[in-house]
This record gives structure tokens, C-alpha cells and sequence, in this order.
């Protein structure tokens, strides 16, 4: 994609099978640059999951490769990609482990071995922002669907990636928290990749458009214009 | 295809025959008659082949410090070991690549196994890969998170606690499953009724084979 | 630590196929005379069944699988923890050919009795004391004594030309060691649901068995080897095929592990391993004991 200079994705040729053998997604090239926003749009089924876990680095590619600002993630380097690369899932319960909300905000900052008053500030600060603090001693099992992602997406963010990536943010989410969070999307200064399958999350959220097509590849790319073209989404079936 | 009943005792039959001897005449027959059924099955012997050549191989290095004695008894040993369970491996997965696991569970009920035990083997095996695929994304999100390299200890631990979560949910989805069984009912079909021709000359293919393993 | 077909003796995969299924009988029949509940333990075997699919790395580069016996008795109760193990077990053996179908009694036997009971009355005895403790203690001791008892059942059988002692040794000592990490891993996997979900763990002593099932089981788990030697005796007297003559009396240690010799001296080898597992089985059971009531 043309517009930037810096690549902070740059994928060649990758694809991914799952253990059973089941394809994830194949034949995916793509650069994205530096402080740009990519939608991946397609039907249940077309990849667009296991696409993003391969691009954020937490699953490797069976073929081709994946760089994040210029780095291939492997063992060796998970420290420097970490750092870097924040994932949102797209169920909270598969993320959310720890005791009680604050402890999740905290779980970042820890490892990276902040300062106290550094952890404290943040956790005020992020607190603060997603309007988390009446919750904020509750086990995060026992909140609202709605609550869970923010604070997710805040346990994300708290740790500063420079890259953000997001399955289905808005998935099973409604009204107040849905406006929230794409809110606190939208203020986000770094390179943003989400999935969705809301064309209306993509149209507010990105500037750029991955279609990907039910035969697991990438259909269409370019401009958020594109998901104006329905028969193009009505392929892909998304409509 | 076979009634599966059949086939599962059958299978059962032809690795008896297999390991209850040392006889290279006896372990030899079962060992045919297990690629003979292998190749009539549809399957073919080179997939077959492709599968258990890794264990066999494996069974094989075991025992194999025992020819150090140099002895030709030990060799043979080895051998017919090596033998044996190649073919107890050959005769379960004629079995496998044949038969569907829900046919193996109608059979087990066609066998009068508790009907307790069957439908909740089979409630297992269907869940099998829907909880893996939620295992996977529990330690995903759990890998997801970690900003350190951590030693081998820190590995289990967490890992440890990722499988904690995954418990907590597996027990909450067992309870909706609960809920959805009781819903709409649980039923496991058992196999009956009477044998194909089919069915027939596997049984008479058996029973040879025990007679010829008997005879030599 | 699954048996494949062709290592055991007939006479020895028949006697745990019959001790087996008593156990297995009993724990379906105590179930369902409790409010059965099939989906529980159905879905918690497929749990298991996932888990036992990860590897684990340990330090030297390869690595280790988390078993779970002792965790689906902690989690479960010994009898549908019982259930749930011997399900995965049918499941590895009839779909992945793991673990053979002749051996699937003395499978299930290591598995789903030996270390889901074990399990179960260590963690029973010492939670009140400790609960990390009583996990890990579960989970390294639970895995350990059912390698110990592949050991056994296999080094018995005159098929398998190794000694009773090496295949002990081996066992044991591999497991002893690799158990270290299910020990860890238990504990971990038991003191994250204390802390989040404690009643889970809690309303499992209504599924204890009582006081006489109780001493069955472990006696049966006890006198099992001598159970196994027995029948190993009546093999070797059978008339259509005489094994032993075939095989000879000639052991090949390949192996001397970090233990020096688990035989007492000056008997029958294979009596001397029997009485010291049974020893020793009987040691953790009593120890177990002990702590349960004066803890």
C-alpha cells in the first residue's frame, strides 16, 4: 500500500493450516504502513481470524513470511515484538484471567518492570479513560459484556503498542459501550488492524480495506471505499 | 460395509492371535491376514503402512540392546517382537481408517456396553475438537500477553493457570450442555440386526484364519 | 506411558482388564445412583483429551505431556475423575491407536485408577494442610506410581525381555522425574480455580466414596502386581504356548537408573520388586490416611 514510508506489517506470501488441517488462509500478501488503519472484512469462515494472529506474530506462518517493523518474530525475538504488538481477542473470557480488573491492568506494566508510581500512574490514568473505576476491585468474570472489552482493550493499550490488532471488537456488543469503544479507537495514534464483519465499524475506525473471499484468500484491498462496491461484499459474503 | 460389531471383535481376535505367541508361523499368518484385510478394505496397505511404521520402528529400538548378546534366539526375539506389534498396529488401524467413531459407539451399545459409559464416550469424542480449539485460544491470548521470556518454570506455571481458566470454562459450558441435553433429550443408537453377506464372509475370513493359526 | 499391543502378556492384559472394569463398573454404578451427570464428565474428558495434546517444554530442548489424572480426581471426585480418564483412554486407543486394544485394560487400569485414586487421596489428605502442597503432591506421586505400574504390568510379561526390575526402574525414574512438572502444573492449574472459582473444588466430598469402597479399591490397587504375578504363573504354564521356554529366564539390564536396586535381598527378584511397590504403595496410602484424620 502506497501513502507511508515506514512498513510496520509486511507479509509475503504466507498462509496458515490449522493442527486438524483445516486451511486458515492462503496466498496473503500485504504491506501496511506506519500509523495506518486496515479493516479485514469478510464472511464467518474466510480466515480473517487466524490472518491477524499470523500478522501480529503470535502464530507462524506454514508458508512465507511476516514483518513487524522489519523484524521476523520468532523465540528468540518475542521480547522486542511484544513490546510493539498489542492483540485484542475477540472473547474476553479467553483473555481476562487475573483476579480482579485492576490486577489486569496492572498484568503488563509488571512484566515490563515499571516503577510503582509509574504502574499506579497508568492504571489511574487508563482507569480513568475507560471509565473503569467502580469496577476496578471486581473479579472481571462477573462483568458485563460490554464492560469485559473495555477492560481488555484498556489491559492492551495500557502497555502503549505501537501496533494495535483487534478481532471483532464489536462483537456481541451493544449501544452506550459499542459508541465507547470506537471512541477510544478512533484516539488511538498507531497503527490499527481489526477484523469485523460490521462494515459500519470499518467505515468509522479505517481508512483501508482487506476483503478477504470464502475460498480463504484476499479477495479485494485498497481504500474503505471499497466497501461501498456490494457486489464485490456480496462475493465475499459479507452481504 | 461390515457391521462394525463384528469388526471390532474381530480386530480384538486377530491381536490376540497376534500377541499370545512367539511362533514366527503364527505371528506370520496374522500378520498377512491383517495386510490382506488391509488391501480388501479400501484402504490400502501403503497408507496403512504409512502409519505404523513410526511406532513399530520405535518398538523396535527398544528391545534392540537385547542382540548385544549376540545370540541368534535374541535376534529372533527381536524380530517377532517387532512383528508382533506391527501387526497388533496394522489390524486397529484397518479398523480406524474403516470405520467412523460413531459406528464404533452404535457397536459398543450393539454389545450391550453400559449405556451411561457409551453416550458419554460419544458426548466426549464430539467435544474433542471444540475444546481444543478453545484451549488454543485461551493459551493464545495467555501467550498473547507475555512481555518476558521467563524461565521453563515460569512456562509451567503460567501455562498451569491458563489451564485453570480453561477448566473454569469447560465446567461452565458443561453445565449448558446440561441444560441443552435435558432440553432436548440424548439418544445413542445401537447397532442390530441381523448380517450382510458382507458381514458373513468376514466372519468365515476370522474363522479361518483362527483355524489356520491353530492348525500350524 | 500408553501400552501398545505386543508387550503385555495375555494372562496379565486379561487380569487388569478384569480389575478394570470392576473399578470403572463401580464408579458408573456409584454415578448414576448420584445424580449422574453425563455432560460433565463427558466434556471434562475432552478438556483432558485437548490438554494431553500440548507439549510442555522442559529444559534440554524436548519436551513433556501433561497426563491429568490426579487433576480430573481433584476436580471431579475419584469416581466420575475415573470415568473421565478411562473415556480419554477408549477414545486415544479406538481413534488414535494410541495405547493397544489388548493393553486398553491395563491402560485404563495406570490411568484412570491408579492415578486418578492416588491422586485423589493425596490431595484429599493434604489440602487441608496445604493446598499447593496437596496438588503438587497429587499430581508428581499420581503419575509417578502409574508409570510404575506400566513398569510392572510390562516387566511381568515374559513377552517383554526386559527385567521387572529395569522396566520399574526406567519407569518410575523417567516418570519420577517428569513428574515433577505435573506436579507443578497441577498445582498451578488447582490453586488458579481456589482462587477464582473455589466452588468447584468444593461439594467433591459428596462424590468420596465410603469407607468400604474406599478399602477396596486400594486394596485391589495394592494387590494388583500380586494379582498380575499370579496370572503371569498361570501363563507361563499354558500349554498351547510355552513362552517361557521360548524366552528363556536371560535378563539384559540396558538401564541402571539413579536408584540402586528396588529388590529386597535374598528373594525372587520379581517378589522382592512386588513387596517393595507394595510397600510402598501402601506407605502413601497410609501416610495419606494418617494425615486425614490428625490433620
Amino acid at each position: 500500500m502506497i501513502g507511508s514510508t515506514i512498513n510496520a506489517i509486511e507479509a509475503e506470501n504466507i498462509s496458515y493450516i490449522y493442527p486438524d488441517g483445516t486451511t486458515g488462509f492462503r496466498d496473503v500478501s500485504l504491506k501496511i504502513g506506519e500509523g495506518e488503519r486496515v479493516a479485514i472484512i469478510g464472511a464467518n469462515g474466510s480466515g480473517k481470524s487466524s490472518l491477524l494472529m499470523v500478522l501480529s506474530g503470535l502464530l507462524k506462518p506454514k508458508t512465507g513470511y511476516v514483518r513487524i517493523y522489519g523484524i521476523e518474530p520468532n523465540k528468540k525475538n518475542v521480547e522486542t515484538i511484544r513490546r510493539m504488538v498489542g492483540v485484542v481477542f475477540q472473547d474476553p473470557d479467553d483473555f481476562l484471567f487475573n483476579p480482579t480488573v485492576r490486577d489486569e491492568l496492572m498484568y503488563a506494566p509488571l512484566q515490563l518492570s515499571w516503577s510503582t508510581e509509574e504502574i499506579e500512574k497508568a492504571v489511574k490514568e487508563y482507569s480513568e479513560i475507560f471509565n473503569l473505576h467502580e469496577i476496578l476491585h471486581k473479579p472481571p468474570f462477573r462483568l458485563s459484556g460490554g464492560e469485559k472489552k473495555k477492560v481488555e482493550i484498556a489491559s492492551v493499550m495500557i502497555a502503549k503498542p505501537k501496533i494495535l490488532f483487534l478481532d471483532e471488537p464489536t462483537a456481541n456488543i451493544d449501544g452506550k459501550a459499542k459508541r465507547k469503544i470506537m471512541e477510544l479507537l478512533n484516539d488511538f495514534n498507531g497503527t490499527l488492524v481489526l477484523t469485523s464483519h460490521e462494515l459500519e465499524v470499518a467505515r468509522k475506525l479505517c481508512g483501508k480495506a482487506i476483503v478477504m473471499s470464502m475460498d480463504r484468500k484476499i479477495m479485494a484491498e485498497g481504500d474503505i471505499g471499497l466497501l461501498d462496491d456490494e457486489g464485490l461484499l456480496e462475493d465475499a459474503g459479507v452481504l | 460395509m461390515i457391521d462394525a460389531r463384528i469388526k471390532l471383535l474381530g480386530t480384538f481376535l486377530l491381536i490376540v492371535l497376534a500377541v499370545s505367541t512367539f511362533d514366527p508361523m503364527k505371528v506370520g499368518v496374522i500378520f498377512v491376514s491383517s495386510l490382506i484385510l488391509a488391501a480388501f478394505s479400501r484402504i490400502g496397505i501403503k497408507k496403512v503402512l504409512k502409519r505404523i511404521w513410526l511406532f513399530t520402528l520405535f518398538s523396535f529400538i527398544i528391545v534392540l540392546p537385547l542382540t548385544l548378546s549376540f545370540r541368534v534366539e535374541d535376534l529372533l526375539y527381536v524380530l517377532l517382537f517387532t512383528l508382533r506389534v506391527a501387526t497388533s498396529l496394522i489390524a486397529i488401524q484397518v479398523l480406524i481408517l474403516s470405520t467412523p467413531f460413531n459406528d464404533i459407539v452404535y457397536a459398543m451399545r450393539g454389545l450391550k456396553f453400559p449405556k451411561g459409559f457409551v453416550s458419554t464416550l460419544w458426548l466426549a469424542y464430539r467435544y474433542i475438537i471444540l475444546m481444543f480449539t478453545e484451549l488454543m485460544r485461551v493459551m493464545l491470548a495467555r501467550e498473547s500477553r507475555r512481555m518476558t521470556k521467563g524461565s521453563h518454570m515460569d512456562l509451567w506455571r503460567k501455562g498451569g493457570e491458563s489451564l485453570g481458566l480453561f477448566f473454569i470454562r469447560t465446567f461452565e459450558r458443561a453445565e449448558r450442555v446440561q441444560l441443552a441435553m435435558r432440553a432436548r433429550g440424548e439418544k445413542v443408537v445401537a447397532i442390530k440386526g441381523s448380517f450382510t453377506r458382507l458381514d458373513k464372509i468376514y466372519i468365515l475370513f476370522m474363522a479361518a484364519v483362527t483355524l489356520w493359526w491353530m492348525a500350524i | 506411558m500408553h501400552i501398545p499391543d505386543g508387550f503385555l502378556d495375555l494372562s496379565i492384559a486379561a487380569i487388569f482388564y478384569l480389575m478394570t472394569m470392576s473399578v470403572v463398573g463401580f464408579s458408573l454404578l456409584k454415578m448414576s445412583k448420584q445424580k449422574f451427570n453425563g455432560a460433565l464428565i463427558g466434556i471434562v474428558a475432552a478438556a483432558i483429551f485437548a490438554v494431553q495434546m500440548l507439549n510442555w517444554p522442559i529444559p534440554g530442548g524436548t519436551s513433556a505431556h501433561f497426563v491429568g489424572g490426579a487433576l480430573a480426581g481433584i476436580l471431579l471426585g475419584p469416581y466420575a475423575g475415573c470415568l473421565a480418564m478411562t473415556l480419554v483412554l477408549v477414545i486415544q486407543g479406538l481413534v488414535f491407536a494410541d495405547g493397544g486394544l489388548t493393553a486398553l485394560g491395563a491402560n485404563i487400569w495406570n490411568m484412570a485408577v491408579v492415578n486418578v485414586f492416588v491422586g485423589y487421596y493425596i490431595y484429599r489428605a493434604l489440602e487441608r494442610t496445604n493446598k499447593s502442597v496437596a496438588a503438587f503432591a497429587a499430581g508428581w506421586l499420581g503419575i509417578t506410581m502409574a508409570a510404575i505400574f506400566t513398569g510392572m504390568e510390562v516387566g511381568l510379561s515374559s513377552s517383554f525381555k526386559y527385567s521387572l526390575t529395569t522396566a520399574v526402574t526406567v519407569m518410575g525414574t523417567w516418570h519420577g522425574i517428569l513428574g515433577i512438572i505435573e506436579g507443578i502444573i497441577t498445582t498451578s492449574v488447582v490453586t488458579y480455580i481456589a482462587s477464582m472459582r473455589p466452588d468447584l473444588l468444593e461439594g467433591r466430598a459428596e462424590t468420596a466414596p465410603g469407607k468400604m469402597a474406599y478399602a477396596a479399591i486400594t486394596v485391589m490397587i495394592v494387590l494388583s502386581p500380586l494379582f498380575a504375578y499370579t496370572a503371569e504363573l498361570v501363563g507361563y504354564s499354558e500349554p498351547l504356548e510355552n513362552v517361557a521356554e521360548m524366552l528363556g529366564a536371560e535378563e539384559h539390564p540396558i538401564y541402571e537408573g539413579l536408584l540402586p536396586d528396588y529388590t529386597v535381598p535374598g528373594l525372587d527378584p520379581y517378589i522382592g520388586t512386588i513387596i517393595s511397590a507394595v510397600t510402598g504403595v501402601a506407605i502413601v496410602m497410609g501416610i495419606g490416611y494418617g494425615m486425614r484424620r490428625y490433620a
